[in-house]
């Protein structure tokens, strides 16, 4: 390369160029075989995951429920209705979260589907960008619920955590300070989860959305 | 049906293959990759084999599968040098036959492309292989003006590169 660059000879160099490895027809059949690893899908298969997870932690969980009426005899009854009416709401938001879930997988499925490799690359790029506003939606649906569910845990405990000190103490406890202590407890348990919520996130689907975001920006600088 | 149509498609892409090749190259850092990045094309190619109705040559064709898998959806790994030619291509100085000179020419236009994005990439490759101005520009989804404007700035930026690795 030391003469000026040519690239008309370049391109003649390019096109003489010879590759060092070939397969036989054999191997390119076995390739068929195979197993495709590539992004769409892996995000696909991860909302698969995290959708079993949660139809069993809602079949899980209200077993429990179920298992733990027997074990309340300390509790008065008057609290065990109280729980019990809270976690009838809880199944409900499992049975929506569920339905709404599904709902998403149904979705990143259809845009897989549709997903065509042998069109342009920019009519491509927007397909996964269609894609890709799919795994947005999906993940602040999961933020929304995570704050909705935040605030009604908060709101339950403080309620039954009054009460239960009235009973245990026989004093009545100011709301100021009910608030307070409600408000720590929420506060630290929400940034525990909202921390392990963002990093998951960020790491599962940051990656993938990091790659798409950069492929998107390389689409609006051809068409400047 | 099933395996005269497997047999079709492994005898085009044997005869093809080399420019599967030459995309992996081109965006890969190691032979893992590059091997995993083949198998991902022929997997996608093999995927969308019933859209190819023949209308355009099959090399037109995969040209699109190959860069749409290699550019959007292959899962490449984030922890290589980004700029570093595959060492297998590599030729060593003492060999100083006519094949080693070329070859280190290649290497190092090679690794002067992959300087360039992903897209300048893509539209160098179309360009050193030789398709016309229509068949790249319908590749990438853009006019053939945008194409020839963007191939223009994508080639003063190789010459650059070229002059400062000399």
């Amino acid at each position: 390369m030391n003469e000026i660059v040519d690239l008309d000879d370049l391109k003649s160099q390019w096109k003489e160029q010879q590759t060092k490895t070939k397969y036989s027809q054999n191997d390119l059949k076995s390739m068929l075989n195979r197993k495709s690893v590539n992004n769409v899908k892996y995000i696909l298969l991860i909302s698969i995951f995290e959708f079993s997870l949660g139809i069993f932690a809602l079949i899980y969980l209200h077993f429990i429920n179920k298992t733990n009426q027997n074990l309340n005899h300390s509790i008065p009854d008057k609290f065990v209705k109280e729980i019990e009416e809270f976690s009838k709401y809880y199944l409900l938001y499992d049975i929506i979260y569920c339905i709404v879930f599904g709902y998403f997988i149904i979705k990143f499925y259809t845009y897989y589907k549709k997903l065509q490799t042998d069109s342009s690359i920019r009519d491509y790029i927007l397909q996964i960008i269609n894609f890709r506003k799919w795994v947005h939606y999906f993940i602040y649906f999961n933020i929304a619920l995570f704050i909705l569910v935040l605030i009604s845990v908060f709101s339950f405990s403080v309620y039954e955590f009054v009460k239960i000190y009235e009973i245990q103490t026989g004093k009545q406890m100011s709301i100021g300070k009910a608030i307070f202590i409600g408000s720590v407890g929420t506060v630290i348990f929400g940034f525990t989860l909202g921390g392990i919520l963002w990093l998951y996130y960020r790491l599962v689907y940051g990656i993938f959305l990091k790659r798409l975001k950069h492929n998107l920006s390389e689409l609006e600088e051809i068409e400047e | 049906m099933k395996v005269e149509k497997e047999k079709k498609f492994t005898e085009l892409v044997d005869a093809n293959q080399g420019i599967i090749f030459k995309i992996c190259r081109l965006y890969t850092h190691n032979q893992t990759d590059l091997e995993d990045l083949f198998q991902e094309i022929v997997l996608q190619l093999w995927k969308s084999f019933d859209s190819f109705k023949g209308d355009s040559k099959f090399s037109t064709w995969m040209y699109r599968v190959a860069l749409n898998t290699t550019i959007t959806l292959f899962k490449k790994n984030e922890r290589q040098p980004k700029t570093q030619e595959i060492d297998v291509y590599h030729v060593k100085h003492q060999d100083i036959n006519e094949n080693a000179e070329k070859e280190e020419k290649i290497s190092q236009l090679y690794e002067a492309i992959k300087k360039l994005s992903e897209i300048e990439r893509a539209l160098m490759m179309l360009y050193l292989e030789d398709l016309p101005y229509k068949d790249i520009s319908e590749s990438l989804g853009i006019s053939e003006v945008n194409a020839r404007v963007k191939m223009n700035r994508a080639k003063i930026k190789l010459k650059e590169i070229l002059l400062k690795n000399e």
